[in-house]
């Protein structure tokens, strides 16, 4: 347990240690939108915002000024702020608007009081003053809303105060200005009382259908009490402008000729007006003829265009079209054309047709552009035009690609193939061919075929990758393209990793097994192993009769006897100090003994050594060896002839040197 | 339980804990192209897909700078000659490069390809157009171009302002701040006697040889917060329409999440390999193998025998154990 607790504390510490990697911090160059707190609003931006439309409307800049009113949409207002600030501009816009339109129905109404259409001009005074009524309403409204305004935004309210009391001093010009026009209108119109006499004009054409430019004969007659008006100047509008003025004969009759403008619209307007000199004032009053409507002739040209070829980023676009009118071409008059934000000019041939040499703009890579060709009038010739769609577009390539299924490790891969334009181009093209994250040589060509060679360097891992032959061009008219697909690749050297971990895994295994398995072995009680002696030479018979003998001699000599757990060596040790003078005979035929029952052999020479030493041990002792004891005789049948130890009858192996009891000795 | 398999277990567990905290933890570096919170530009990389992130020493030959565009997004580090070099050759080449920065190193990249121009460093703020604070600038004055069609306002983050001379006839300011804005040079976050007052120019687009070179005065245009205010998409969109987009990601500061991921990244990108995935597969088999069959190393036999019988030969056990090794027990069984 306590070293479960030690790994979770090395856990924890690891942990800790890395912390740092987990929350490392970096600068930030930018602010969470998200978490920062709401910034209060700065009042005397605001302030300085509405100062500067006010004064635009004070300038009389209506349409400026609501222009500018429209962007404090963009503002950002605070939530506590909201419902002020939009309420002031809603109360501001309105005040523009209305001295806006007040303004307008007083400049029409001046025009109109300036061609005698007195009751129309009355019309519009008429709702000049509702207006008036409104901005002032307005502009109440809007100095309370200020007042609250500053007061929220914790400013002092004074400089908008000012401004909104210029707009009051505008409010009132205007109100003065109605009066006055509306005192003109009076003075101006005839009734009961006015000794003013209102003269008549009349006015004619001599013809109701013109051409431009064609001059126009226009008289008529300015007549008052019966009688014609001598010398008096008439005014002749056209199109609603003063075209030219005309003297009034004896008889009050006047005539004039005017040239029809080239106004290029089906029909337009002619009236003549007598306007008031200083001597006539006392005596008449303005007035106005009826309104001639005149028909406008002039030829109305047909322009078409087309192009001639795909419009390419960076490349020259010609366009091709025709001017004509009636069926019959137009030559050396203008064209223009506008497309991709240029404006090019060009004139037509003798065949009525004309050409552009249009540069597309690099930039533009795609999308839909309008192009739009006019005619500009000219004379008789009315003005043209037409439009059409531009598709910026790019060269698109196709590659056919040949390569190997599988390639070695180590060697080089070759993407062979062929490149087809759509169109038949001579620039040159980069092709680059990768295979995985390996690039190959890189071939500049136009149309045809190409061969790339990539190097697979020889530690590439085995696998499938992905290879890729692209096409680019610096020209930003051709389309990259880029063609895929696989090959095997088979690194010797890379294969020889797994079949290297194999081999250790291999060696390991066979290492490991037979060393487990000898532990179980041992660990395995004891079984007794019944041995069978391999064939001995005859006299190891005898040695071993020899030793047990010797045995027999020693332990009567010393008095130790030969107990079973006792080794060779170890009863030899046991025996050496009672033994004295036969230790060394003893010793010698002991080990040749041990040699014989371990080792299973022993050469001649130990042998006859053996023996040599029984009898001298036989000699120093001088004892002779039973050669069956009598009690063994009795007590059983059989012995080891190896080693000479007594067995029970049914023995067949000796328990001492684990050989078998041979069948004769039963 | 030993010590050091202690130790071992317990650096294991560590190993494998921060190795699923990183990869299970979005990076939050700023402008990281997988961030997906609000300094990230996850969304920038997702609307204009596919884009190529490049080491700008390694611009891919394939690239067709005519028909690309290479964003320079809020870069830190400084641009070596080769790096200028690049650019450079992207612009001759016909491409559009999009500078946007604040007080980075884009005044360098600009010095070096003396370009007449630089971003001022100043902080500029707007106390009217704006949005929840005055660094969050609106700006509306945009001038007609390809590169501002569909916009009418852009909202900024903490931008500067561009310095842009007026005797080079090859720029053009795309776009300026408000009457109302002014560059904040005490940090006050309030308009001071003194502080210049806008309007400033903010965007500028200068013909460069071939090529074309944007300025934009704020780095944070297309992070994920301020990607869908006011016009700044149309913006991308204009900047990246038709192009192959590239973005410069070698600039920015990488925090060590972020390098730790990326290294976790290449390193599990290895060991996808089929000769690296069986050879760590073979040498798992072969520990845990090794380790079952070793578990508990047997006691040497001699010397658990010298233990019963201290008074044995050692010697002569040894040589015992030698030649029983090499004969084996089967031998000895049927013998």
């Amino acid at each position: 347990m306590n070293k479960l607790k030690a790994a979770f504390l090395i856990l924890l510490v690891a942990l800790s240690a890395s912390t740092p990697l987990a929350f490392s911090l970096v600068p930030v160059r930018h602010i969470n939108p998200g978490e920062i707190p709401e910034e209060p609003l700065l009042s005397k931006g605001l302030m300085t915002f509405y100062v500067a439309v006010i004064d635009l409307s004070v300038l009389e800049r209506y349409s400026e000024a609501a222009g500018e009113l429209q962007k404090s949409n963009l503002f950002y207002v605070p939530e506590n702020l909201k419902f002020t600030i939009s309420r002031f501009n809603e109360l501001l816009s309105s005040v523009t608007n209305r001295l806006n339109l007040l303004q307008s129905h007083l400049r029409r109404a001046e025009a109109l009081i300036a061609v005698a259409k007195l009751q129309e001009a009355n019309a519009e005074l008429k709702e000049a003053s509702n207006r008036l009524r409104e901005a002032e309403d307005a502009i109440s409204d809007l100095e309370s809303s200020a007042s609250q305004l500053a007061k929220t935004l914790g400013t002092r309210p004074k400089p908008l105060l000012d401004k909104i009391a210029e707009l009051k001093a505008v409010a009132n010009r205007y109100a003065h200005r109605i009066e006055e026009l509306l005192a003109t209108i009076e003075e101006l119109t005839p009734g009961p009382g006015k000794a003013l006499v209102t003269p008549e004009l009349t006015i004619q054409a001599n013809s109701s259908i013109a051409w431009l430019g064609q001059w126009l004969l226009l008289n008529g007659s300015l007549i008052a009490v019966g009688g014609g008006l001598r010398f008096k100047t008439i005014h002749l509008y056209l199109e609603g402008r003063e075209a030219g003025t005309a003297l009034t004969d004896g008889n009050g009759d006047y005539s004039i000729e005017l040239q029809v403008p080239y106004l290029y619209k089906p029909s337009t307007t002619v009236f003549a007006l007598f306007k008031l000199s200083d001597l006539d004032v006392e005596k008449y009053s303005p007035c106005v003829s009826e309104t001639l409507s005149l028909k406008l002739l002039y030829y109305e040209p047909k322009l078409s265009a087309r192009l001639l070829q795909k419009a390419l980023p960076g490349r020259s676009l010609t366009v091709h079209g025709s001017l004509s009118s009636l069926d019959k071409p137009l030559s050396n008059y203008e064209v223009k054309l506008s497309v991709f934000g240029l404006s090019e000019s060009t004139l037509t041939d003798r065949a009525g047709n004309f050409k552009f040499n249009v540069s597309v703009p690099r930039d533009l890579l795609g999308g839909s552009w309008l192009a739009v060709f006019e005619s500009p009038p000219s004379g008789l010739i009315g003005p043209a035009s037409t439009s059409l769609r531009v598709e910026i577009a790019r060269i698109q390539a196709g590659i056919t690609v040949e390569a190997p299924s599988m390639v070695l490790g180590g060697s080089k891969v070759t993407l062979q193939g062929r490149i087809e334009l759509e169109e038949d181009v001579s620039e040159n093209l980069t092709v680059v061919g990768h295979v995985g994250e390996w690039t190959g040589s890189t071939w500049r060509v136009g149309n045809g075929t190409f061969s790339i060679e990539v190097y697979i360097p020889l530690n590439a891992l085995v696998g499938r990758y992905v290879y890729s032959v692209s096409m680019s061009s610096d020209e930003p008219w051709f389309s990259s393209s880029v063609t895929e697909g696989s090959i095997l690749i088979i690194s010797p050297l890379a294969l020889a990793m797994p079949v290297l971990a194999v081999s250790m895994a291999t060696l390991t295994v066979s290492r490991v097994v037979p060393r487990r398995r000898r532990l179980e072995e041992a660990e395995k009680p004891l079984t007794p192993v019944v041995v069978k002696a391999p064939p001995q030479p005859p006299s190891a018979e005898g040695l071993a009769a020899l030793y047990w003998s010797a045995v027999r001699i020693v332990s009567t000599e010393t008095g130790v006897e030969m107990v079973p757990s006792h080794t060779v060596r170890e009863y030899v040790r046991a025996v050496a100090d009672g033994l004295k003078g036969g230790l060394a005979s003893f010793e010698r035929l002991s080990l040749a003994y041990e040699r014989l029952i371990y080792a299973r052999w022993i050469s001649l020479k130990e042998e006859d050594e053996a023996k040599l030493a029984f009898k001298e041990l036989q000699s120093l002792f001088e004892i002779k060896v039973p050669k069956v004891p009598l009690e063994a005789q009795k007590k059983a049948q059989i012995f080891c002839d190896h080693c000479g130890r007594d067995l029970p009858p049914e023995a067949k192996y000796c328990d001492r040197c684990g050989r078998a009891v041979e069948e004769k000795l039963r | 339980m030993k010590g050091s398999a202690v130790i071992l277990l317990g650096l294991a567990a560590s190993a494998l804990m921060i190795i699923g905290i990183a990869l299970a933890t979005p990076p939050q570096d700023d402008f990281d192209l997988s961030n997906p919170y609000w300094n990230g530009l996850s969304k920038f990389k997702s609307r204009i897909n596919p884009a190529i992130t490049l080491n700008l020493q390694q611009l891919p030959s394939e690239v067709n700078p005519s028909s690309s565009t290479l964003f320079l997004i809020g870069p830190t580090k400084p641009f070596s000659k080769a790096e200028t070099s690049v650019v450079n050759a992207f612009l001759e080449r016909g491409g559009i490069v999009v500078v946007m920065d604040e007080y980075g190193s884009g005044n360098e990249l600009l010095a070096e390809l003396a370009v007449q121009a630089s971003f001022t460093g100043y902080e500029m703020r707007d106390p009217l157009f704006r949005g929840k604070d005055s660094r969050l600038a609106r700006i509306i004055d945009l001038k007609p171009s390809l590169y501002t069609a569909n916009v009418s306002s852009l909202m900024l983050n903490c931008a500067a302002t561009l310095w842009i001379s007026t005797e080079d006839k090859r720029s053009e300011v795309l776009a300026y701040s408000s009457y109302f804005s002014y560059l904040d040079e005490n940090l006050n976050g309030l308009p001071d006697e003194g502080e210049p007052k806008g309007p400033f120019p903010i965007i500028a687009r200068i013909a460069w040889k071939n090529g074309t070179l944007i300025l934009v005065s704020d780095s944070s245009l297309f992070i994920n917060a301020m990607i869908d205010e006011a016009d700044n998409n149309n913006f991308l969109s204009d900047l990246a329409a038709y192009r192959q987009v590239l973005i410069d990601t070698s600039h920015w500061e990488i925090s060590r999440l972020t390098l730790f991921k990326a290294q976790l990244t290449e390193a599990y990108g290895l060991a996808k390999a089929n000769e690296v995935k069986y050879t760590l597969l073979a040498t798992l088999a072969v520990l845990t193998f090794k380790l079952q069959w070793v578990e508990g190393k047997e006691e040497d036999e001699v010397e658990k025998v010298s233990k019963t019988h201290p008074e044995w030969n050692k010697e002569l056990l040894n040589k015992l154990e030698e030649l029983r090794n090499e004969h084996g027990v089967e031998e000895r069984r049927e013998a």
